[in-house]
């Protein structure tokens, strides 16, 4: 759906309320971050026609205010696509406003007020709202984070009417030791309880460096453990190994109701659970090499037997950003539909006015998905930087062929353009 | 009225916090922003290069951006988005972690290949796999009706 005209206004008003308030800030800046998209591929019609695309996507990122320090800022970014002289997905275009807020941060940055749409992260909420967040320091170790409004996924069912979503999170914090945190969420769609969740997270620092992370949540609808994450860190000189645990209630995690979607909905009734355990592993025998390599064990209580997954990553760098790496992963599934083996390799070389870059990737697959055993995926792109950086170029080519792309070429070039502009209303000294 | 109850607690709390934040002026805060320093760029970063490994104000060690780090920073972001803030604006959260986005997140930044980011190549044919594998990982970015739009075109 197109950006809508209210949304638009929303923006309007918000940056004008800024513009009448910026004289409180000794200095704004005005910073435009623009990300134009162009692509170009073919599709099947499925009548032995191909269909050319050429999609355009805008991603305009307005930031306006006091950027770098406290103060009183504006923050917007969303995104358009339209269809370019193509006859696939024909008169369509799409687009979001995924986020326009007003933040302050006082001098003493012991609160932070933000009201607009915005992205909340704060325990167990991974939310886009309309409406209020703030967050406070109650004691140097205790802070407080509370939001309220409408929940922007849940506008597409039966609009905003009746719909909330409200919570928050209190931490206590002791850098060198530990950080506990409980957070809460209720949303609401149409006046019905559609989630109701309490979560923890933690993180204790032991000695010799080792460390703990974790989160669990308690689906307070069903009355269930939805999930406990739990992860430990141990460093050793060049080596770090990170064992893992993860265990999910599938009754408790996921959800039927209308915050739901269709591919996760059947898996609230299924009654089964799934444990993952498996560790990272890190080594570092210089500072230009890096070796990651991970395993995860997945059990089930019900539907499928244990499997495995394995990947092995190696990197060599030559340049601050210039690398090779070359990874292997294999997926053991219980069943054969439910393995592949994976290949890639890559290298990206800064250069001094830009870089160039390839990738190639190819899987097999035990059990042929729609009659093909195996995919492949090369990549290869450039770019360069214009006008002290303000403007940067990127080309890529990619090829597939695979289970659902035949013999496919795809075009993309990305048009980067950052304006950042700083006005002192103070007037200067002689 | 367990609604109200819940709702009445968090609006005392916030207000409580508002107030009492203004007497809370010891204890380390974070700045807004990372300065800006032209090495950082667009690369993959190990904080502690420029933080070390001191636990104070901040234990920066557990932010280092490792290898495997795109798919493994969910325990750490969930301790204090804050943090990740400073750097990263909403913004780059939201190619992955949005109401709505149409490109995956490999295509809005196709020669990023040192990113190892999410979805590259032949993932449409793979998801099928690693969806039954492990459907809860799919389920945090595309468990709600407007994130999942890209999915309902064969699930319905």
């Amino acid at each position: 759906m197109p950006l809508q005209l209210g949304r638009i206004a929303y923006v309007l008003f918000s940056l004008g309320l800024i513009l009448l308030t910026s004289s409180v800030a000794p200095a704004s800046e005005f910073r435009v971050v623009s990300d134009t998209i162009l692509r170009t591929f073919e599709r099947d019609a499925g009548n032995g026609k191909k269909l050319k695309a050429f999609p355009a996507y805008e991603y305009l990122q307005l930031d306006y205010g006091s950027l770098r320090d406290n103060g009183l800022s504006l923050h917007a970014y969303g995104w358009e696509r339209v269809n370019l002289r193509d006859n696939y997905n024909k008169d369509d275009s799409e687009g979001e406003l995924l986020y326009a807020y007003l933040q302050y941060v006082p001098p003493s940055r012991n609160y932070q007020v933000r009201a607009g749409r915005q992205y909340i992260f704060e325990g167990v909420a991974r939310d886009s709202i309309d409406g209020i967040y703030g967050k406070a320091f109650l004691l140097p170790s205790v802070n407080v984070a509370a939001y309220a409004g409408y929940p922007t996924a849940l506008e597409s069912t039966d609009g905003l009417s009746g719909d909330l979503i409200y919570g928050g999170k209190i931490t206590h914090s002791r850098p060198d030791l530990y950080d506990v945190g409980i957070s809460y969420k209720y949303i609401a769609n149409k006046d019905s309880r559609d989630e109701e969740t309490l979560g923890s997270d933690l993180s204790v620092l032991f000695p010799r460096n080792v460390s703990l992370f974790g989160h669990s949540a308690y689906n307070l609808v069903n009355s269930g453990w939805g999930e406990h994450s739990y992860e430990l860190r141990l460093p050793r000189g060049q080596f770090e190994v990170r064992p893992f645990f993860q265990h999910f209630r599938y009754d408790d995690y996921f959800n039927s109701r209308s915050n739901s979607a269709n591919p996760f909905r059947f898996l609230q009734g299924t009654g089964n659970a799934m444990t993952v355990v498996g560790t990272e592993a890190y080594y570092y025998p210089a500072e230009n090499w890096e070796f990651a390599l991970r395993i995860k064990n997945y059990d089930y209580d019900k539907r499928f037997g244990t499997s495995q997954f394995y990947t092995l990553l190696t990197i060599w760098k030559w340049k601050i950003l210039s690398e090779v790496g070359a990874e292997l992963g294999r997926m053991q599934g219980h069943e054969a539909e439910n393995r592949y083996f994976l290949t890639r390799g890559y290298v990206y070389w800064n250069l001094a006015k830009g870089f160039v870059t390839s990738d190639v990737m190819y899987v097999n697959y035990d059990e042929a998905i729609y009659k093909k055993n195996g995919a492949l995926f090369a990549s290869i792109g450039g770019g360069s930087k214009f006008f002290n950086d303000t403007l940067s170029v990127k080309l890529s080519f990619d090829y597939s062929n695979d289970a659902y792309f035949d013999e496919d070429f795809r075009t993309m070039l990305k048009i980067s353009y950052l304006l950042d502009k700083t006005f002192t209303s103070r007037p200067k000294k002689d | 009225m367990k609604f109200i109850r819940y709702a009445a607690f968090l609006l005392v709390a916030s207000l409580l916090g508002l107030l009492l934040s203004c007497a809370a002026r010891s204890g380390y805060r974070l700045p807004v922003a990372h300065p800006q320093i032209f090495e950082l760029g667009e690369k993959r970063e190990f904080c502690t290069k420029c933080h070390g490994y001191n636990k104070k104000p901040i234990d920066f060690e557990r932010y280092n951006h490792t290898a495997l780090f795109t798919e493994s920073h969910r325990l750490v972001a969930y301790q204090d988005e804050g943090v990740c803030s400073i750097c990263h604006a909403q913004s780059f959260c939201n190619n992955c972690h949005a109401t709505r986005v149409e490109l995956k997140p490999s295509l809005q930044d196709e020669t990023g290949n040192y990113r190892r980011i999410q979805h590259r190549g032949d993932y449409l044919a793979r998801h099928r796999i690693e969806g039954r594998i492990d459907p809860s990982s799919c389920f945090r970015c595309h468990g709600s009706p407007k994130s999942s739009k890209t999915c309902q075109s064969c699930h319905g």
